[in-house]
């Protein structure tokens, strides 16, 4: 199908001063890099290197070098083939959210802590939903030990999914653990040397223009194995980055380009998603609002920065501020997956959300309500074939002035032709003929529907194929080993 | 009985596809090896119609499946017609009553009352659709004339239920309000409405129309 026109909120001008600027950022103020053995490379890659400040300045010769050597797609594998994606060849993919503390009971109205089996729990419905195309941790449990928590957070979402998995590790020696797991799924070292892209891993800089020591080593390994690595900046606008969006994507962009650099350098080619979780401040509170307008705003921008430099861009979407799956529930997590997804992002991270409260508080139904946004976001990214067929003139010559379509039997078989490529199929949404029939099935509202169908898909499904015993008896070993150390 | 069972099955199977070129020649096929033809109405061509309603309850299915259906049981009914009035020395299909259909004056919309009309034959009704629009004289003169059991009076709009009450009026006026069992539906109608104009009975979907309409045939 004929893609749609990529909505844009910067023009070419717009993009060539933010570029210049991020050049000017990086050549003026610099980045810090709180890494001993990074500043020696960058310094031995023609950096200019402060090593009492560990500040790096770069040249824009420099940076156009490493954005040559980052591939413009790449292949996120999944454990199971079906669920690979390519990023970058213009196809828009969604994630869950990530990273909530705790979980609403929607019954009770009360939050608890987050728990393990929460996490295998929404790696399960991920795994079922069509809409997420890869899983990332959409929890951290607060009932296993924090420092091994990256390895029992790794064997929850492993068993849970064969799609493609995001992975976060709590340290590097985490990271090393979370990586042999990630083999062990796929048939061991030898293999995951010649694939390593079937998870891939979150850095973050820390906004203003810093990246710290364990961010680095995340770094280095990552490119040792050239997995997949997500450098994901996070300025807030008006807190950790100047007032203004443009000033903000601008340093985004700065801080990103000094991680790129990095990398390239270290290990030529490996696979680098340009990612951004730029948000706002808000201006009442000074906290960040993740369902403002700003924040879909600053994606798309990022996204047309990343496209510019011709490389996939990952962005964040759908998210949510309020703290319960309500009507602003709805409207913020439409709002930017639909600004986003127009805009053309490769990978809308947090699209299918199912959490609330500044992504502080997982919620079962709101997952299944997000799906349902989603789900006709897709739709409308598909939008409309025209071709002879679809213009259907003879079938309108045929029916003619004045008759309905639904009684003319050709045109009836022609809507059932055409309603899987014409039409969206709610799974969640109530289009109810008769409000009598509709209270007489409980009068159940989004959230009690959405509370139906998770208990269906928990009751029912499992990952395709399972995890093998042998394989979950490995993972396991690695988790009690962690946890003895 | 083997031939019959493969043969009914097959045309379960033409009619739920909503194929009625393929009925026509399956019912024909099941006549000249001399099958019942009133065994091919019910467990071959109602029966397919009967599976795809439903799975159009449920939702695995669509209206239009419903719609082809109905189709391909008119196809074959047409057939099967012949067969089963010499069969029946003339006293046709057997039916378990008569119903009247129409969408009322000033509402043109009818996918509702099409598929009404489509399920009270799966139900076993002989079934004279009115159409759409229909003023209150001619469905008065149609009563007089058909005598059915059932009368079903749909509306799309708020602004033409009130056709279905001036229908019940005008039978009232004409004394033919004792003669026939009122069933309404309609997405804006509910069981109260049906209540407040003296109807008896109501329907939220197709479906549960035709069901209703049969327990109103035992109140006869």
């Amino acid at each position: 199908m004929p893609r749609m026109p990529e909505f844009k909120v910067l023009t070419e001008d717009d993009i060539t001063r933010i570029h210049e600027t991020s050049l000017r950022i990086l050549g003026e103020v610099g980045c810090k890099f709180y890494h001993e053995k990074a500043l020696k490379i960058l310094d031995q890659a023609g950096a200019t290197v402060d090593y009492e400040q560990s500040l790096v300045k770069f040249s824009e010769e420099l940076i156009r070098e490493a954005i040559k050597k980052n591939p413009s797609k790449f292949r996120c594998k999944a454990r199971n083939p079906k669920h690979d994606i390519t990023v970058g060849d213009g196809n828009v993919h969604f994630t869950n959210g990530f990273g909530a503390i705790g979980v609403l009971d929607t019954i009770s109205g009360k939050v608890r802590p987050a728990r393990l089996d929460d996490l295998e729990k929404f790696t399960l419905l991920c795994d079922a939903l069509g809409s997420v195309h890869y899983v990332i941790p959409h929890c951290v449990p607060q009932d296993v030990p924090k420092d091994v928590c990256d390895r029992y957070m790794a064997l929850a979402m492993l068993k849970n999914t064969s799609k493609h998995v995001a992975l976060t590790p709590f340290s590097l020696d985490g990271l090393r653990d979370v990586l042999k797991m990630a083999a062990i799924t796929i048939g061991g070292e030898e293999e995951f040397r010649k694939n390593p892209t079937v998870i891939n891993v979150g850095v973050q800089p820390t906004s203003p223009l810093q990246y710290r020591h364990d961010s680095i080593s995340y770094l280095m390994l990552l490119c040792e194995y050239k997995n997949i690595v997500n450098i994901c900046v996070g300025p807030i606008a008006g807190a950790t980055a100047p007032a203004t969006l443009a000033g903000t994507v601008a340093q985004g962009n700065a801080e990103f380009l000094a991680g790129l650099v990095l990398c390239q350098t270290m290990s030529s080619g490996t696979p680098i998603f340009y990612g951004s979780m730029a948000t706002a401040i808000d201006p009442r509170r000074g906290a960040f609002a993740l369902g403002s307008p700003e924040l879909a705003l600053m994606n798309v921008a990022s996204k047309q920065m990343a496209k510019f430099y011709g490389m996939p861009f990952y962005g964040t979407g759908g998210t949510i501020d309020s703290p319960v799956p309500d009507a602003q529930a709805a409207y913020e997590g439409t709002m930017s997956n639909l600004v986003e997804a127009l805009g053309g992002i490769e990978v809308i991270h947090d699209g299918v959300y199912g959490i609330l409260e500044s992504a502080k508080t997982a919620c079962y139904e709101q997952l299944i309500i997000s799906h349902e946004i989603v789900s006709m976001v897709m739709r409308v990214l598909r939008g409309i074939e025209v071709n002879d067929k679809t213009l259907a003139f003879d079938l309108i010559k045929e029916v003619g002035p004045g008759r309905s379509f639904l009684e003319v039997h050709k045109s009836v078989r022609f809507l059932r032709e055409m309603i899987s490529q014409e039409y969206w199929l709610p799974e969640l949404t109530a289009r109810v003929s008769s409000r009598p029939e509709w209270e007489a099935k409980a009068s159940k509202d989004a959230v009690q529907r959405a509370r139906d169908e998770l208990n269906r898909i928990l009751r029912e499904h499992v990952p395709d194929p399972p995890l093998e015993p042998i394989i979950v008896e490995q993972l396991n070993k690695i988790v009690a080993e962690s946890t003895r150390a | 009985m083997m031939i019959s069972a493969d043969l009914y099955e097959k045309i379960r199977n033409a009619v739920a596809k909503g194929d009625p070129e393929d009925v026509e020649k399956l019912v024909k096929e099941a006549l000249a090896v001399g099958l019942d033809p009133i065994g091919i109405l019910n467990d071959g061509v109602v029966a397919g119609v009967r599976a795809v309603g439903e799975k159009f309850e449920t939702g695995m299915l669509f209206l239009c499946d419903l719609i082809l259906a109905g189709d391909a049981m008119t196809a074959g009914s047409e057939i099967l017609r012949e067969a089963i009035e010499k069969k029946t020395q003339g006293k046709g299909f057997g039916t378990i009553g008569k119903a009247v259909m129409a969408t009322v004056k000033d509402d043109i919309h009818d996918i509702g009352k099409n598929l009404v009309t489509t399920l009270l034959k799966v139900e076993g009704f002989q079934v004279t659709d009115l159409g759409k629009d229909v003023p209150q004289d001619v469905i008065v003169k149609r009563i007089t004339e058909e005598e059915p059991n059932i009368l079903g009076l749909s509306a799309l709009l708020t602004t033409t239920m009130i056709s279905q009450r001036e229908a019940i009026e005008a039978l009232k006026d004409a004394g033919l309000r004792d003669r026939v069992r009122v069933i309404i539906g309609g997405a804006p109608t509910n069981e109260e409405w049906a209540r407040e104009i003296g109807a008896d009975g109501w329907a939220p979907d197709a479906i549960a129309a035709a069901k209703k309409s049969k327990e109103l045939l035992k109140g006869d």
